[in-house]
């Protein structure tokens, strides 16, 4: 569904990302760990056309994306939930959503509308009227998500959703992606292992830019020396 | 009292020229994040443009209405045209680069009109039906004036409905805070960008077809009102409609009643309140707290 294919980011002359790649099947969750500044963002928004790569190429269901702006990427059906939450502050939850509602042919019957969205999360429900901006961290990231989705994306570009959290919320949030995961393909970027570990099936670990090793979830979950080497946990 | 509240109707008059104009400017600013410094020179070319309808119409009664409806439309043609075909390439580029672009449209558009208009001081008759003035709570006052007041508050009226209410609208919102993410949420930010441009154009333009039968036109009165554009978005806070819409109001009262009052110092009081603001309230009225 998804392969990036040998890419190079810089952010003006520092060179971030060297030569990454991977692929996301469909229907898979591929987590994408690493520490502080590995480029595990950098890599996210390689994909989704914002910084995007001077050079290799990525692939989106047959489609050549690396060149196409990012409003064209998401049309194409990736969704992008960024790590800061960016939600736009001083429009109400409602308002949020309406700005990124789009329906798209491929999920007919199936669509997330904003009541779907609602009954994801009832504590939207609850302030379809708040402003985005007056709410706590863990609403604020479940709008970012609530608004990605109602884009109806076929793959969800998720970036660091449980940074901040409490560990309450983290759980809810947890609840949440695995409904999420039924129907949306997910590449998830995160320093929490336990959390990322938890919903993947795939995992690519990052070092200095570099995807250094790759694996299923469970051999991650095993293997102690893997763990240890890369400082994930 | 009855001399107050002339001065009152004539600053609100004024003060919705002004709206009209700078609420193109800051909504520009707010979504592009470019200071378009040839916004001024928009509304010049609203002013000629209503100048060249009404000769070309003769002294047919309806060539005001023509050229209201025209002018603001070729200056939103003309506008959107730049913008897609020039301006989007320097977003990415130093203010610097933006600043020196638009400033040398101020040049470029100088010019044309000197070139098609010629150095000529023109102004239009007004349209009859606002040959006479009109009784108005008490007071005589110009029906034309009037005409600009309504006007204004309808425009305002629209825009406010246009921006909450809308989709569109609440899109631009968006895009004021997080022009990026609106584009990764799947909006055609290209698109966007050349619309809110000609929209700003077209507001630049009407305020100019409603000045031309006040002022005579002149090269170079587009770098006049940009001060004046740049003194509301001070007060009114960078980017914010609502704010433009305060500081036009403010500075309209300030200039009426201070050409009634204290006529010698008029010039310098709308650079005080300026400064005052910049000092006590360095983001104006509704301007966003810097992050
Ligand atoms: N806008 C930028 N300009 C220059 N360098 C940047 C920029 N953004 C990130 N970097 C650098 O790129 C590298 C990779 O950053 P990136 O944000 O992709 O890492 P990350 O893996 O997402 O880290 P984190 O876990 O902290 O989110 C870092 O060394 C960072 O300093
Ligand atoms: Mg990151």
């Amino acid at each position: 569904m998804l392969k990036v294919d040998t890419i190079n980011t810089y952010y003006g002359s520092s060179h971030i990302l060297q030569d990454v790649s991977l692929t996301v099947n469909q229907g898979e969750v591929v987590a994408l760990l690493g520490r502080n500044g590995v480029g595990k963002t950098t890599t996210m928004r390689s994909i989704m056309g914002l910084t995007p790569p001077r050079s290799g190429e990525v692939y989106y269901c047959g489609h050549k994306i690396n060149t196409l702006p990012p409003y064209r990427i998401n049309r194409l059906g990736i969704g992008y939930v960024p790590e800061d939450r960016q939600v736009f502050p001083d429009l109400t939850v409602e308002e949020n959503l309406l700005v990124a509602q789009r329906s798209r042919n491929s999920k007919k019957g199936e669509e997330w509308t904003r009541e779907k969205v609602y009954e994801l999360f009832p504590e939207l429900a609850k302030m379809p009227n708040r402003l985005a901006g007056r709410m706590s961290g863990g609403e604020q990231q479940m709008l970012t998500i609530a608004r990605t989705l109602v884009g109806n994306p076929d793959l969800l570009l998720l970036d660091e959703p449980s940074e901040g959290l409490a560990p309450k919320v983290v759980l809810n949030l947890l609840d949440v992606l695995k409904v999420i995961k039924k129907s949306i393909s997910i590449l998830l970027a995160e320093q929490n292992a336990v959390f990322a570990l938890s919903l993947a099936d795939r995992c690519y670990i990052m070092e200095k830019g570099k995807t250094v090793y790759e694996a299923a979830a469970e051999e991650i979950r095993e293997n102690k020396d893997i763990q240890k080497k890369y400082l994930i946990f | 009292m009855e001399d107050q509240f002339l001065i009152l109707l004539n600053g609100l008059s004024f003060a919705m020229l002004l709206f009209l104009v700078s609420v193109g400017f800051t909504l520009q600013f707010s979504v592009l994040g470019v200071l378009n410094l040839a916004h001024g020179s928009f509304y010049m070319l609203g002013v000629f443009l209503a100048i060249t309808v009404a000769m070309f119409m003769g002294n047919y009664a309806g060539n005001f209405w023509i050229g209201l409806l025209l002018a603001p439309l070729l200056v939103a043609a003309f506008g959107a045209f730049l913008e897609w075909s020039l301006l989007r390439r320097i977003y990415i580029r130093d203010v610097l680069f933006q600043y020196l672009f638009t400033y040398t449209w101020i040049l470029i558009i100088d010019d044309l009109v000197l070139m098609i208009w010629g150095a000529r001081y023109s102004i239009i008759s007004l349209p009859p039906i606002f040959s006479a003035p009109v009784n108005f709570l008490g007071v005589t006052f110009s029906s034309y004036r009037l005409f600009i007041i309504l006007l204004g508050l309808l425009v305002a009226g629209l825009l406010w409905f246009f921006l909450q209410k809308t989709k569109a609208g609440m899109i631009v919102r968006a895009a004021s805070v997080n022009r990026e993410m609106v584009g990764a949420l799947g909006v055609n930010t290209p698109l966007l960008f050349t619309a809110v441009f000609a929209l700003g154009a077209w507001l630049a333009g009407v305020g100019g077809v409603l000045v031309a039968p006040l002022q005579t036109a002149y090269a170079g009165m587009g770098l006049d009102i940009i001060v004046d554009c740049f003194i509301v978005v001070v007060i009114g806070g960078m980017g914010s409609i609502k704010g433009a819409f305060w500081a036009a109001l403010t500075l309209g009262m300030l200039r009426a009643f201070g050409i009634a009052y204290v006529p010698q110092v008029e010039m310098a009081l709308s650079y005080l309140l300026m400064a005052v603001i910049l000092i006590i309230r360095p983001r104006g009225f509704f301007g966003r707290e810097e992050a």
